[in-house]
């Protein structure tokens, strides 16, 4: 049910998602933060099996600060999309009772994505069934079905800021309007040369008066 | 062995016979089956391979409503004492809401067992963090330690759902955590089966600036709730609060008189 979108451009990478956390039928929480900042210029948000997704998330985010301690220098975004996707690629095939096949099954629909000082901006789409791909434009979850064609139509390699924060009020209007569980707010963050910044999220209050067709 | 039929083991306990399997019980095999005693993280490996507990005519105790909320004067936590198997009502004075160290307090929801054996784990881990630290342990700390418990037997059909309450020197914090391993910290909860009938009551009515006697009443009447409407919920609701110093029972109540207190209310107000 959890939504979680990421849109590449030239020099920046910008993500939402939304901050609700149920658990059966009961939202648990409204401001639950699903983007976790991994390093100084690296971003993973997860969406999935609450559990896994946050021991997941951890173990991932961790392994990459060891990295950065034992060698002096941060992880290049491929390997940490590759380092992300070998861990669960070894997880969807373990038998081992404990954590691997467990963590693997449900976990983690998740985007990964950083900004890298040589090789630009990196946006790594990652699944559960250990799929990774690098993109321009991603989306996790059921309110993602309603925004690759806004993406398609508002997408282009030369995007600012601006517009990818557009894009996304554009894919909430509509993940407001259409699907049928209630995502109020989203979370909205942004990496780039300067590092990680979080942006004003974007809210059902905040859209009120938002004209989507401009 | 009777008990293993019993409890309809023998699907999938793949072992042959139990009983000779018993005598040929090594010094070793017996120290790894009593590993707990030595470590409490570590328990007999369950049945290799993923136990399906689902064809297993275990009935797990289970049945519970506890919620809790932080408002200005602290943290309410309240919860209900039957304890149920199946259809029955296996008691009706269960102390649901347990102290974990001076600082923190928990609710348990789910197995019993389960959760009293975690619960006196958690308990034993603090204390021995505040002998070895000199200061108490964060309700952060314990709620991760349940959370790696959790990871570590995902898939055993382990079953609980904890509330941690307690102060920081950053304030008060309230903590979700169950056998899932998630793990969220909020304002307002509520675990168990009549956790939904319980939030109706609880979250119209909350507000942070609540008095300490607004908070103790909006809870019981949270709680009386949950008791008309859910069947596992009833025996006595017990009612915490959780100060910057110290916690302590405010209120122990036969769900029985706040049916006669609210009920009445109810009829006035309309």
């Amino acid at each position: 049910m959890e939504t979680l979108l990421g849109i590449k451009g030239p020099d920046f990478v910008m993500l939402a998602a939304d901050t609700t956390h149920a658990r059966s039928i009961i939202v648990m929480k409204e401001d639950q933060n699903k983007i976790h900042k991994a390093s100084d210029n690296l971003l993973i948000s997860t969406t999935g099996e609450s559990g896994d997704t946050e021991q997941f998330t951890e173990f991932i985010s961790k392994n990459i600060a060891l990295y950065k301690m034992r060698n002096g220098y941060d992880l290049s975004p491929r390997a940490a999309a590759h380092f992300t996707r070998k861990n669960l690629a070894d997880y969807l095939r373990s038998r081992t009772p404990y954590q691997g096949l467990h963590v693997c099954r449900w976990v983690c629909f998740r985007i990964h994505q950083r900004y890298d000082e040589t090789d630009g901006a990196e946006l790594a789409f990652i699944d559960y069934l250990a799929n990774a791909k690098s993109l321009n434009h991603a989306g996790h979850g059921y309110g993602a079905m309603f925004c690759s064609s806004i993406y398609d139509r508002y997408w282009h390699p030369n995007i600012t800021q601006d517009e990818a924060y557009d894009i996304f009020k554009k894919c909430i209007v509509e993940i407001q309007k259409r699907l049928v569980v209630n995502l109020k707010n989203f979370n909205v963050s942004v990496v780039d040369k300067n590092g990680v910044r979080n942006l004003e999220p974007i809210s059902a209050q905040s859209l009120t008066d938002y004209n989507a067709s401009s | 062995m009777s008990l293993e039929e019993l409890c309809g083991l023998k699907a999938f306990l793949k072992t042959t016979n139990w009983s000779n399997s018993m005598r040929q019980i090594s010094e070793h095999d017996f120290q790894e089956i009593t590993s707990n005693f030595n470590n409490p993280y570590r328990l007999m490996a369950p049945v290799p391979g993923t136990p399906d507990l689902t064809n297993a005519s275990l009935k797990i105790d289970h049945g519970t409503t506890a919620l809790g909320f932080v408002y200005q004067g602290g943290i309410v936590l309240c919860a209900d004492s039957r304890s149920s198997s199946g259809i029955n009502v296996t008691t009706q004075t269960m102390d649901k809401i347990v102290p974990v160290s001076s600082q923190i307090v928990g609710t348990l929801a789910g197995g019993s067992a389960d959760c009293t054996y975690w619960y006196r784990v958690l308990a034993r881990e603090s204390r021995l963090h505040e002998l070895r630290y000199k200061r108490p342990m964060s309700v952060d700390a314990a709620a991760k330690m349940i959370c790696h418990v959790s990871e570590m037997h995902r898939g055993t059909g382990l079953n609980m759902g904890m509330l941690l309450a307690g102060y920081s020197p950053k304030g008060p914090s309230l903590v979700y955590v169950d056998s899932d391993g998630v793990n969220i910290s909020g304002k307002r909860f509520s675990v168990g089966s009549g956790a939904s009938n319980a939030l109706g009551i609880l979250d119209p009515m909350y507000r942070f600036d609540l008095t300490d006697e607004e908070a103790f009443d909006l809870a019981l009447q949270s709680l009386c709730q949950a008791t008309l409407c859910d069947a596992s919920t009833g025996g006595m609701v017990v009612l915490h609060h959780v100060g910057p110093a110290a916690h302590r029972i405010v209120r122990k109540v036969d769900c029985m008189e706040l049916h006669k207190k609210y009920s009445l209310d109810a009829r006035n107000f309309s």
